[in-house]
């Protein structure tokens, strides 16, 4: 299997749609975005418009963790990370790179704008004042690095999670061509090129994603990692269960397309110290 | 085109090379082990090998410096690297200088004979040499 993916995101007005859709047009690749949630909508049995929900709201305080919050963003990402191993794609939007952290095959971009620029489009679109274009666009940047903060725990803009970062602003205004050329021969270099290290770790990523969406029901804060067929798993559900229940539960994941052995952990520390892989 | 394969295999583990030599003499390989990274070079500058296997972390010359002195010496041989240490960073440096393919340990050695038939194939040997 040889999949290349290129994982866009963006700020708004920095043309990212834009030029994912160009990127991937050139490439012969699917440019995949919103798509997904519809994917997972439909196989996991949830309301589109809820899962939407969950990729563009803030998360607040008390929804944070909340138990459906978890569950729409488990179902998200198995998809996310199923089409990723198994299409060549571009994939725009805030959901994808943090899923493939570590994936050497896996070209992590992010298109910014100058502020200016983001403000005066803001302001001919809405028709508004400077004043009040800047606070749209500053409570927007606020709220994506908020939501990243709470579903993956990172700072989606820090620029150390990415791989290419293009300024359209520096680089002129029309001239979204030059960023897609960029991308694509930087995509094109050999250190991105699939390997089997990178397939593996693609494919642990995409199981572990697949039985957590499984289980999440059962225990919200459940941890999965993967390493070829073998799935290791941090739960506090069966603490105080009967070595029956245990068998039940290992059994249920036996059942999941891919899983070889299972390894469940109550203590976190030990799930640590012995998981391997993704 | 020749009937065998030529590989050589450096790990500075002996028990990879004795695992690993079998497995690939039965796929119609003739395979040279190396311990000692410095011995394995000399005999690359002595004979030019089809697939070069070599693990990554090992005293005196890494496998990193391994596939570079390869490639100045050829362009034909293909060079697959081992590591139990394999990370993105790794796998990008290796796949850059134009390693053929990473393999992170452990592994079973059907996944290794699975990239030896890949390289052989990009080689032009057909497929029947290596089954």
């Amino acid at each position: 299997m040889s999949v290349n993916i290129i994982t866009i995101s963006t700020d708004r007005y920095s043309k990212g749609k834009e030029i994912a859709e160009m990127v991937a047009q050139k490439l012969g690749y699917e440019c995949v975005s919103r798509e997904v949630i519809l994917s997972a909508a439909n196989e996991f049995g949830v309301p589109e418009t809820k899962l939407l929900q969950t990729i563009m709201d803030t998360p607040t305080i008390l929804n944070m963790f909340s138990r459906d919050r978890q569950r729409y963003m488990a179902y998200i990402k198995a998809v996310v990370a199923d089409y990723m191993l198994r299409h060549e794609i571009v994939y725009h939007g805030l959901v994808g790179h943090p899923i493939v952290r570590g994936v050497s095959h896996v070209l992590k971009t992010r298109i910014i704008a100058n502020m200016e620029d983001r403000i005066r489009l803001e302001m001919e679109r809405e028709n508004i004042s400077e004043e009040k274009a800047g606070k749209i666009i500053t409570a927007l940047d606020e709220q994506q690095k908020k939501w990243g903060k709470a579903v993956y725990g990172i700072d989606v803009t820090n620029p150390i999670y990415y791989d290419l970062i293009i300024n359209v602003g520096h680089i002129g205004a029309d001239d979204t061509e030059d960023a897609v050329e960029t991308i694509i021969s930087t995509a094109g270099h050999k250190k991105f090129q699939p390997n089997t290290y990178s397939i593996n770790c693609m494919k642990n990523i995409a199981l572990s994603c697949r039985v957590r969406a499984v289980l999440i029901d059962k225990d919200p804060r459940i941890e999965v990692k993967s390493d070829k067929g073998s799935v290791y798993i941090y739960t506090k559900t069966l603490k105080r269960k009967s070595q029956k229940q245990g068998l039940a539960f290992k059994e249920e994941i036996m059942k999941i397309d891919g899983v070889e052995h299972v390894e469940v952990y109550s203590d976190r520390e030990t799930f640590l110290n012995f998981a391997q892989g993704q | 085109m020749k009937d065998k394969i030529e590989v050589l295999l450096v790990d500075d583990e002996a028990i990879v090379g004795n695992r690993l030599k079998p497995a690939l003499t039965k796929i119609g390989c003739n395979v040279e082990v190396f311990e000692d990274p410095k011995e394995a070079l000399k005999r690359i500058d002595e004979k030019e090998f089809d697939i070069i296997v070599t693990d990554i972390m090992m005293e005196d010359v890494n496998g990193i410096q391994l596939l570079e002195h390869v490639h100045r010496e050829s362009e034909w041989t293909k060079v697959i690297m081992i590591t139990g240490f394999a990370t993105e960073a790794l796998a990008r440096e290796a796949m850059a200088k134009g390693a053929f393919d990473i393999i992170a340990k452990p592994f079973r050695p059907s996944d290794l004979r699975e990239v030896i038939a890949k390289a052989a194939e990009a080689l032009g040997f057909e497929k029947k040499t290596v089954a």
